[in-house]
């Protein structure tokens, strides 16, 4: 009983303090609030029997996001197909002189989230959570070099997108 | 934007993406909800072990039940029996001893000759067998009968067509609620499902209603949902009442295309299933606290026009609506007020294309945006205010935005609130 209680303490202290960042990484990937709550819940309640080795482990939130990752992409793959409605609204591309910031952050958003599901998760990895490319190769669960090809296509989307005229690829991180 | 600018901008779009995800404090609730569940081994359920709680609790129904069959023939051996036919042939004398309940029932000619036959008051003849007393017994018991904690909705026999077989899961985080309706011996339960894998905009979302049967969960019905219905419908909350159920609905705008369809629902029990009421659009105008406004000053090429554009941003998880003018004020340096931006439908930065201002509901990624704008030199009687102020509110809020040392503000307009983040509407078509 008395492991019971202190794997239910562990885990209610994880969830009080990683659910917010699990939210984050959930929307970000989902571009959804409601998939994005029931990705986190999933994930948390499927890994809460075998707690005490995920407690275990050196970085217990890397692996829970880890989890979340492959669960989302699982997801994306049995709901490849049938119907997927955007909530994104179709616009006319703005007038050049016209409020460019705003524009760009809008033209960035629209196309980060049509980005595929590894590219939107490497991307969601280096650049809001900050990892070098192996940290985002182990919790995708493949190799560096598939990563910084991952990351190059979307740069290379989100340049077309957005008008760089830059065409040097991603070279990877610097660490 | 060079490489750098990209990989600023990327992470300044997350980051303020991420502001907009869900609010942790209902998915912790769940999270820890569903651990203590499994703790106490009530989620994880199929076959015997579902059906272990009713069985025991049929059981010790039926055991009580022979206890008082029991003791009331004994009372009734006790009692002098009057002759099988006293009922219909005559008056009934009382009798000299026995409760009152056998008395009213011999002295009350439509009673049931079966219960008066066995001295056993009919208002006990069924009260242990759901199946036989109507719904009398939901609607009197404070707790209904939980025939239905513990199955796994994973193997109920989901709606035909719903999705591709062995698919259908429930929503996780709606519940199931129960609700008791006349004629039901027992509560019918509501399961909100959905297709396994899909999340909730590719994928209709129904509410099905089963009851209680011996042999396992029926289906008696699918709320909300339609075969073929392109409306993807997504039902996002149930509300339970006296023999009805009002749910909260999505649903696709194709006009819009996206998912800004809010609206209820209320189906009322009648005659054995539930009827649909009419859709009460459910969404309201937003408030201060909901929204998110950003603002950035814009200009007209030539230079002649300058002004604001505001976004704005549904933070709450309900869809909200915004119509008509944002107030716009022109202060001075002290805060007096100079003017008001004349409302005008479209100008040189933004507006209308054409028509009304639009209803725009806001929700999630949907934005809404307006323009406030003046002129930056003198044309014709309209006044000019130098290092100004701009101050405006949102239709129908308190919340400001202010936007000070505007060199020169001539004959400021404001327009509608528009679909989008341009503050420009699209042309129909």
């Amino acid at each position: 009983m008395e492991v019971v209680t202190r794997v239910a303490v562990d885990f209610a202290r994880f969830v009080e303090d990683g659910t917010s960042s699990l939210l984050g990484t959930a929307y970000l990937l989902t571009r959804d609030r409601q998939a994005a709550e029931e990705l986190v819940q999933d994930t948390l309640v499927a890994l809460y029997p075998q707690w005490p080795r995920v407690a275990a482990v050196q970085s217990p939130i890397a692996y829970v996001r880890r989890s979340l990752i492959n669960r989302y992409l699982n997801q994306q793959r049995r709901a490849s197909v049938g119907e997927r409605i955007s909530e994104l609204l179709p616009e006319r591309q703005p007038a050049p002189d016209f409020s460019r910031r705003v524009d760009d952050r809008d033209q960035l958003r629209r196309v980060l989230s049509t980005l595929p599901p590894r590219q939107r998760a490497a991307v969601v990895l280096r650049y809001f959570h900050d990892l070098s490319d192996q940290q985002v190769a182990d919790e995708l669960g493949c190799r560096a070099t598939t990563v910084r090809s991952l990351i190059s296509r979307a740069l290379s989307t989100l340049r077309a997108a957005s008008g760089t005229d830059d065409r040097s690829d991603y070279q990877g991180d610097l660490r | 934007m060079t490489p750098d600018e990209l990989d600023t901008a990327i992470r300044q779009e997350l980051q303020f993406a991420a502001r907009l995800a869900p609010d942790p404090g209902p998915v912790r609730r769940r999270v820890l909800l569903a651990a203590e569940a499994l703790d106490s081994g009530g989620l994880p359920s199929r076959g015997l072990r579902a059906w272990t709680v009713p069985l025991l609790a049929a059981a010790a129904v039926l055991v009580a039940l022979g206890l008082t069959a029991a003791s009331q023939a004994l009372r009734a051996e006790r009692a002098p029996t009057p002759p099988a036919g006293s009922i219909s042939t005559g008056p009934v004398s009382p009798a000299p001893t026995g409760g009152t309940s056998t008395a009213s029932a011999r002295s009350t000619p439509s009673a049931s000759p079966t219960a008066s036959a066995s001295g056993t008051p009919a208002r006990s003849a069924g009260a242990g067998n759901p199946a036989q007393n109507g719904g009398s017994r939901s609607a009197a018991s404070s707790a209904p009968t939980d025939w239905f904690h513990g199955l796994d909705a994973t193997t109920l026999p989901h709606t035909l067509g719903l999705c591709p077989a062995g698919l259908v899961d429930n929503v996780p985080g709606m519940g199931a609620p129960s609700v008791s309706v006349a004629g039901e011996p027992e509560p019918l339960w509501l399961v909100p499902v959905a297709c396994a894998g899909a999340t909730g905009d590719s994928s209709p979302r129904p509410v099905e209603v089963f009851r209680y049967s011996p042999a396992g969960p029926q289906l008696v019905q699918t709320l909300a949902y339609q075969a073929g219905d392109p409306r993807s419908i997504v039902v996002t909350s149930i509300k339970v009442g006296a023999g009805t159920v009002t749910l909260g609905e999505s649903g696709y705008d194709t006009e819009r295309d996206a998912r800004s369809l809010r609206f209820t629902q209320t189906y009322t029990w009648y005659s054995g299933h539930f009827e649909a009421g009419p859709q009460q659009d459910a969404v309201r105008a937003c408030a201060d606290g909901q929204l998110m406004v950003t603002g950035a000053h814009d200009a007209s090429q030539d230079g002649s026009a300058a002004g604001v554009l505001l976004t704005y941003t549904n933070t709450s998880d309900e869809p909200c609506a915004l119509t008509g003018y944002p107030g716009a004020s022109v202060l001075d340096a002290a805060g007096q007020p100079l003017a008001e931006a004349a409302r005008t439908p479209s100008g040189p930065l933004g507006g209308l294309s054409a028509g009304d201002p639009p209803r725009v509901v806001l929700f999630g990624q949907i934005t809404g945006s307006a323009v406030v704008e003046w002129a930056t030199a003198a044309q014709g009687t309209g006044a000019c205010y130098p290092m100004a102020s701009v101050v405006i509110t949102p239709p129908g809020m308190s919340v400001t935005s202010r936007f000070d040392n505007q060199p020169t503000v001539c004959g400021p307009q404001v327009h509608p609130v528009v679909y989008g983040g341009t503050g420009k509407q699209q042309a129909a078509g």
